[in-house]
């Protein structure tokens, strides 16, 4: 059942209006509680009265009376009245501004204002030393620093001032020293120049004495020495000798050297008319005939042992001839005029002429003559032999082989022997129409073997001397009939290398085989008997070479095996000799041919004889004008008690004396 | 008829109502509060423009214990609360209540069920001490 009951739409009749009714009675409201937390008011009704409830709201706690702040407290979820928290380093709070006294005591929860920084600023500077002011200005407030020149000037002044003494002390010490050294050496000087003024006195002195030892009594003549005194000269002449040392020896009169006397050096003998002149060169133990490097004038030429020259007269040739009797070296004459057969060769006024008119004829003989011979020697030397040993009756002609069988063959004159070395073998062939049944280039039993075989070059290498172990390798190209190959075939140390050629420019590696064994050593072949070459071999192509050094060639230099009408098959050291008598033989009536036939006493021709007898320049002069001067001014000669000139001409010459007349007389 | 609920200062109190409507005054039928709402205040004068010292809306889903609760509709039957924390926040006194109807949709005013006039009776609530 409900509490209470609501009926609607229910009305009644409309009543009458009722009378006025009587004066409502007001409830009167007053103040009750005023605080700062709780503010109510009393309602007081006619009959009752109530209060209302705090109309303040929440409550706020005041904590702190001086506070000015409303405050949050979390953990009661009340609001209060407090005072706000400062700010230091680690919480956010407030802050106020720094006052002086903050500054003075370095205030770290206190804010600087530019104001209070401008203000201050001058305060927390200073110059310990007081070398800088420090003011704030009055009028701008900014803070002035001047420099007031004291503490590190001063001090600066002071080490300066100091610096200067010590410099003024150490340059007064450097004069002082430099005075004193100067003194020094005024002093060394002055010793050095009584030194010197005492060394010369000493020295007239020494000079004075000298000269008083100069004297007649003090200077004697030696031997061929003559010395004659004006006033304080002397002069001291010589008969004989010369001087030393370079420098001309002339001395008036005849010079006779006597004893025995060395000439040594390269001596010139100067001819009585004073411009021509001999030289002779040294000699050990005889005087070399002159030769032509030895004689020179300045008209004609010596030549060997024969002397063309103008002046000469037959009297004036001579040789050298031993004198059994004397036992001395004489000269006799080798040509004179009986001697000369007035036709090829003649004397004309004194000179000893050749008529080449006489022997026009025999020189154009002799010239054809020589031709010829040049000729035959450039055959000679051009002609070559297969270096080869020949079996049977191969075709040869100038070194190409051909006409191989079973019978004809070539053997190599050695065994291909390399041990081990790297080496290059250059050959050629020439293919004939087959070219497809086998044909041994080279051939051995085993050892290299090279052949035509199917169109193919191919190679079959040996290095165990049993077997062709290397195996058989044919070409990488096909080989041409009626062609000529030249082929290389190598070792390297490393490999075996065979390349082919048909114009000896471009090559083509045809068989390349990796081995650093050595061939085995064999006798070997140019062709085989049992597979002969069918076209033909040129020895001229062929040769050898062993580590760079060429060993062998197919061709040898015989020379003169084309003066027999031999082939190939019989030569033999007889014919050589036979050919070597024939040449010879040749040479000798070719020689006669060109002989000058004497009538004189001579069976043998002059040319013979210049052949066999060398000749010597001697010269008209028979005496050697050799001037010695000695002069005071001149480099003082030095004398020897064993120098003795000679006393005649130059005739005859002592085989054990020395001629030098280049050195000290 | 006028209200007097008369409530222990603390402790609370609900109260059950029923609306009945009537056309001659003597047959009377529940009031269907299917499509209604109740709006349940307290005044602070029995004034149109008093203060609102409490205000609750009931619907068929509000909590009968602390708001109270349109619990039978069919039958017009409704129950209001003035729960221990409403009596702390009125105070002790006489306080004029007011009972409207509301749309159940847009809540908006429909009627007042507890009407009363100036200088006459009004339905109150009485909260005491004891």
């Amino acid at each position: 059942m409900a509490d209470f009951k609501f009926y609607l739409n229910r009305s009644g009749m409309r009543g009458a209006k009722g009378e006025k009714g009587d004066r409502g009675f007001s409830p009167t409201i007053v103040e009750g509680t005023n605080t700062v937390n709780e503010y109510t008011l009393k309602i007081v009704n006619e009959f009752d009265e109530f209060e209302t409830p705090n109309l303040r709201g929440d409550n706020v706690d005041i904590l702190d009376p001086n506070g000015t702040y409303v405050r949050y407290d979390h953990q009661t979820d009340k609001l209060y009245v407090a005072s706000a928290d400062l700010a230091n380093s680690t919480d956010a709070g407030i802050i106020r501004i720094a006052t002086p006294e903050d500054f003075e005591v370095f205030s770290n929860d206190t804010a600087v204002t530019p104001e209070s920084m401008i203000d201050e600023l001058h305060k927390q500077l200073v110059s310990p030393d007081g070398s800088i002011s420090i003011e704030q200005n009055s009028e701008t407030s900014k803070t002035e620093l001047k420099f007031s020149g004291t503490g590190a000037i001063n001090e600066l002044e002071q080490r300066v001032t100091e610096l200067d003494t010590k410099t003024d002390n150490i340059r007064a010490d450097l004069t002082t020293e430099a005075q004193v050294r100067e003194a020094a050496d005024i002093q060394q000087q002055n010793q050095i120049d009584t030194e010197r003024q005492e060394r010369e006195t000493q020295d007239a002195s020494l000079q004075e004495q000298l000269n008083s030892k100069l004297t007649v009594d003090n200077i004697k003549e030696g031997n061929n020495i003559t010395i004659t005194r004006d006033g304080n000269n002397i002069t001291i002449n010589s008969t004989g000798g010369g001087s030393s040392g370079g420098g001309d020896v002339t001395s008036d009169g005849n010079n006779i050297f006597t004893g025995t006397n060395e000439f040594r050096g390269q001596n010139k003998l100067r001819v009585g008319n004073g411009t021509d002149y001999a030289i002779i060169a040294n000699y050990s133990s005889e005087i070399m005939p002159v030769t032509e490097s030895d004689i020179q004038t300045t008209e004609g030429l010596v030549i060997g042992s024969s002397v063309i020259s103008t002046v000469l007269e037959g009297e004036d040739v001579f040789k050298r001839v031993w004198n059994t009797q004397t036992s001395r070296m004489e000269l006799s004459p080798v040509i004179d005029a009986t001697m000369v057969d007035n036709q090829t060769i003649k004397f004309d006024n004194g000179e000893l002429k050749a008529d080449l008119s006489e022997i026009g004829d025999e020189v154009n003989t002799l010239a054809g003559k020589v031709n010829t011979l040049e000729t035959k020697v450039d055959e000679l030397q051009l002609f070559k032999f297969p270096n080869a040993t020949i079996e049977g009756s191969p075709t040869i002609n100038n070194g190409q082989i051909s006409n191989f069988n079973t019978t004809n063959y070539l053997r190599f004159p050695f065994e291909f022997k390399t041990e081990g070395r790297t080496w290059l073998l250059n050959g050629s062939f020439d293919t004939n129409t087959d070219v497809t049944t086998q044909q041994n280039i080279i051939d051995s039993s085993t050892s290299i073997a090279l052949a035509v075989r199917n169109s193919k070059l191919v190679l079959a290498l040996s290095t165990n001397g049993t077997n062709f172990n290397l195996g058989e390798h044919e070409s990488t190209n096909n080989i041409l009939a009626n062609t000529k190959y030249y082929y290389r075939l190598s070792f390297s140390g490393t490999q075996y290398q065979l390349s082919t050629s048909t114009d000896k420019q471009e090559w083509l590696s045809e068989i390349t085989i990796d081995s650093d064994q050595p061939i085995a050593s064999k006798p070997m072949t140019i062709s085989s008997p049992g597979h002969p070459f069918g076209g033909v071999i040129n020895l001229n192509d062929y040769d050898l070479t062993v580590a760079n050094t060429l060993v062998w060639q197919g061709m040898d230099d015989v020379g003169m095996a084309s003066r027999m009408d031999v082939n190939a098959s019989n030569i033999t050291q007889t014919g050589i000799d036979k050919l070597k008598e024939l040449l010879l033989g040749d040479i000798e009536s070719l020689v006669d041919a060109i002989n000058v036939n004497y009538d004189s006493n001579n069976s043998t021709s002059p040319v013979q004889d210049l052949a066999a007898t060398p000749m010597m320049l001697s010269l008209e002069t028979t005496e050697l004008d050799v001037e010695n001067s000695f002069t005071s001014d001149k480099p003082k000669a030095e004398f020897s008690d064993d120098l003795v000139l000679p006393t005649n001409s130059v005739e005859s010459y002592d085989d054990d004396t020395d001629i030098d007349l280049g050195g000290n007389v | 008829m006028y209200i007097k609920a008369t409530i222990v200062f603390g402790r609370g109190k609900s109260f059950s109502c029923s609306i009945e409507t009537t056309e001659n005054g003597v047959n009377f039928t529940p009031f269907d509060l299917n499509l209604f709402a109740i709006r349940f205040k307290v005044l602070g004068s029995p004034t149109s423009d008093a203060k609102v010292l409490l205000d609750h809306i009931i619907t068929q889903n509000t909590d009968i214990l602390t708001e109270g609760q349109i619990d039978d509709p069919d039958n017009g039957k409704f129950t209001f609360v003035v729960n221990a924390e409403d009596t702390k926040k009125l105070g002790l006194g006489h306080f004029p209540i007011a009972i409207e109807l509301l749309d159940a949709d847009t809540l908006e005013y429909v009627d007042t069920i507890t009407e009363g006039k100036q200088g006459e009776e009004f339905n109150k609530i009485y909260i005491t001490e004891v």
